[in-house]
């Protein structure tokens, strides 16, 4: 096989030695990250496929074509700061919706790959992630960099982040422990118990998340970022869950499921801590399999059904009345990342970033030539979203840190 | 038993991931440039997972994704490179053939496909039979592109050509 003229393996071995290394620097990439990607991708497939075809008639037939519309996507790429909401000038009490809305990249002190990853309900502080730098944790507030705060561990990330700057997240640390941390007046403290990592923070200042082993966590709460960890009552049966998002009354939107093996579904407790399962709602003429809740605000909460079957998965976005325990089926899908704010507006991403206000579509203007959005936070007023992009370039996925504001 | 769900794929990623980075950083040398490949190649994975976790080789199927987001990645570059220079045969690679870097701008001037055999057989530690299972090429591809890529290699360093070659050599 080898003549004189190959090498053979020791020395080819010996040759290529000098590049045996161990990456040293902390990973950088984001399992988080790749899973919503991954769900927007699935859901793009679906839109672009038989499937899709369905989505659209039912939207049309729910009365809106905005959907249609946006499909369709034919409008020019604006350049970054440009408006693309326009206001109607001669309509009399028309309905509330953003309008002139202007896109800018948030500062990174040079780092070019950042992404926001949560805003608080004012729309002042963002928090975010930095790749390629030793602290990869940033916050935001008015647009300029704050602070940034170093957690101890791979993969930080801060969730949540209340009115009053309190952000919180969680990072892994040494053997793949996740650990829950809060950013306040200036410092990262790790909240109470191991194996915890926290979602949500409210205004009052109460904190949901999970705490236990990264595959059979249950559903944890905090009174505040130095009260001790309480886990949330589960019903017999139910082993594994995890508390995601957290109203400003304190009710906590999260999901459950019987053990690790099975797909969790939605579930509330209410703020006495009493829980009950959110109900199956059906949707597209089938009972949903699963509804996995992403967003609380106003006495609503915003989620996606789920629809299995052994090779697909199909979703439909819903919201659930606190009050009356019933749903509504939105008359738009809008990405795995939708979320809502206090008057109701949803934002999300379909073929670019936009603002569902009542039935109005309104679409955020793209950042320069990207395609590939994400909304990662939204105001309580609906005037505020941060998010990122995820456009693959020549040297790899590049991340571009946004902040939308309407009027 | 694994059933297509998400804890089922952050069970395996957190496994798989470290060795995942390993691979793509020895594929790259450069670990912003390795996350980057692991990166898009988990997120094909949750794409893909409710089927790709029904699979025997989920591993094998992991790193096969992973050398393909590495090639689509090179090609670009690398006919890039050829465009501009007008011929395929890119010039020696200045400095010490034993210094890290320079081994690194030399294999970053070969054609992809032996970059990646060149990196899983003598840096990965796979057999010939593994790289032809993770190229979905035969073995006998994978000996070719071996012997092509370490004489071009050696071409670029300046390596002269070793006299004796007596080795049973892994398979």
């Amino acid at each position: 096989m080898r003549d004189g003229d190959e090498m053979n393996d020791e020395q080819a071995d010996r040759l290529l030695r000098p590049l045996r290394h161990e990456p040293e620097a902390p990973a950088g990439y984001d399992v988080s990250r790749a899973m919503a990607e991954g769900r927007r991708r699935r859901s793009l497939r679906r839109w672009s496929s038989g499937a899709a075809l369905i989505a659209v008639t039912s939207v049309t037939a729910g009365g809106g074509t905005f959907a249609v519309a946006a499909l369709r996507d034919e409008k020019p790429i604006p350049a970054p700061t440009t408006t693309t909401s326009v206001a109607p000038s001669v309509v009399a009490a028309a309905p509330d919706f953003p309008r002139d809305c202007t896109v800018v990249r948030l500062p990174t002190d040079g780092v070019k790959k950042a992404l926001v990853t949560s805003g608080d309900p004012e729309g002042r502080y963002l928090a975010g992630r930095l790749y390629g730098t030793s602290v990869t944790t940033i916050i935001w507030k008015d647009g300029k960099i704050l602070a940034r705060p170093e957690m101890d561990g791979g993969d930080a990330s801060f969730d949540d982040i209340n009115r009053a700057g309190i952000a919180v997240g969680s990072a892994y640390v040494g053997d793949e422990r996740q650990q829950a941390y809060a950013y306040a007046d200036g410092k990262v403290t790790a909240l109470d118990g191991e194996h915890t990592a926290a979602s949500a923070i409210n205004d009052a200042g109460v904190i949901a998340g999970a705490i236990g082993p990264t595959l059979s966590e249950a559903p944890a709460r905090w009174d505040s970022v130095t009260a001790a960890v309480e886990r949330l009552p589960l019903p017999q049966g139910i082993t594994v869950g995890r508390a995601r998002a957290i109203g400003e009354d304190g009710t906590i939107a999260g999901t459950v499921a019987k053990d690790s093996s099975k797909t969790e579904s939605g579930y509330l407790w209410a703020p006495d801590g009493t829980g009950k399962a959110m109900p199956l709602p059906t949707a597209k003429g089938k009972k949903a399999d699963y509804f996995w809740p992403t967003s609380i605000s106003g006495g609503w909460v915003l989620g996606r059904a789920v629809f299995d079957t052994e090779q697909t998965r199909d979703f439909a976005a819903l919201r659930y009345h606190l009050a009356t325990g019933r749903y509504e089926e939105l008359k738009t899908y809008m990405g795995y990342d939708m979320l809502l704010a206090e008057n109701g507006w949803i934002a999300g991403t379909m073929e670019q970033p936009m603002i569902l206000a009542g039935s109005r579509k309104v679409a955020l203007p793209r950042y320069g030539r990207l395609r590939d959005y994400h909304v990662s936070s939204f105001s309580a007023d609906g005037r505020v979203v941060g998010g990122y992009t995820s456009d693959s370039g020549s040297d790899g996925v590049g991340n571009e840190p946004l902040l939308w504001t309407c009027r | 038993m694994p059933d297509g769900s998400d804890s089922d794929y952050l069970a395996y990623v957190h496994g798989r991931a470290a060795e995942l980075r390993r691979t793509a950083y020895l594929l790259c040398g450069d670990p912003h440039q390795a996350d980057d490949f692991v990166q898009e190649t988990l997120t094909k994975l949750y794409v893909r997972w409710p089927r790709i976790a029904k699979m025997d080789n989920v591993d094998g199927y992991v790193h096969t994704m992973l050398v393909r987001v590495f090639l689509d990645d090179r090609r670009r570059g690398w006919w890039k490179v050829r465009l501009l220079t007008g011929h395929p045969e890119p010039p020696p690679v200045e400095g010490n053939p034993e210094d890290g870097p320079v081994i690194r701008a030399a294999l970053a001037k070969l054609p992809p496909r032996q970059q990646a055999v060149l990196v899983l057989r003598y840096l990965c530690d796979r057999s010939v039979r593994e790289v032809a299972d993770l190229l979905r090429c035969t073995e006998g591809t994978v000996k070719s592109q071996t012997a092509h890529g370490l004489t071009r290699l050696r071409t670029l360093l300046g390596v002269p050509f070793p006299t004796a070659a007596v080795s049973p050599g892994r398979r």
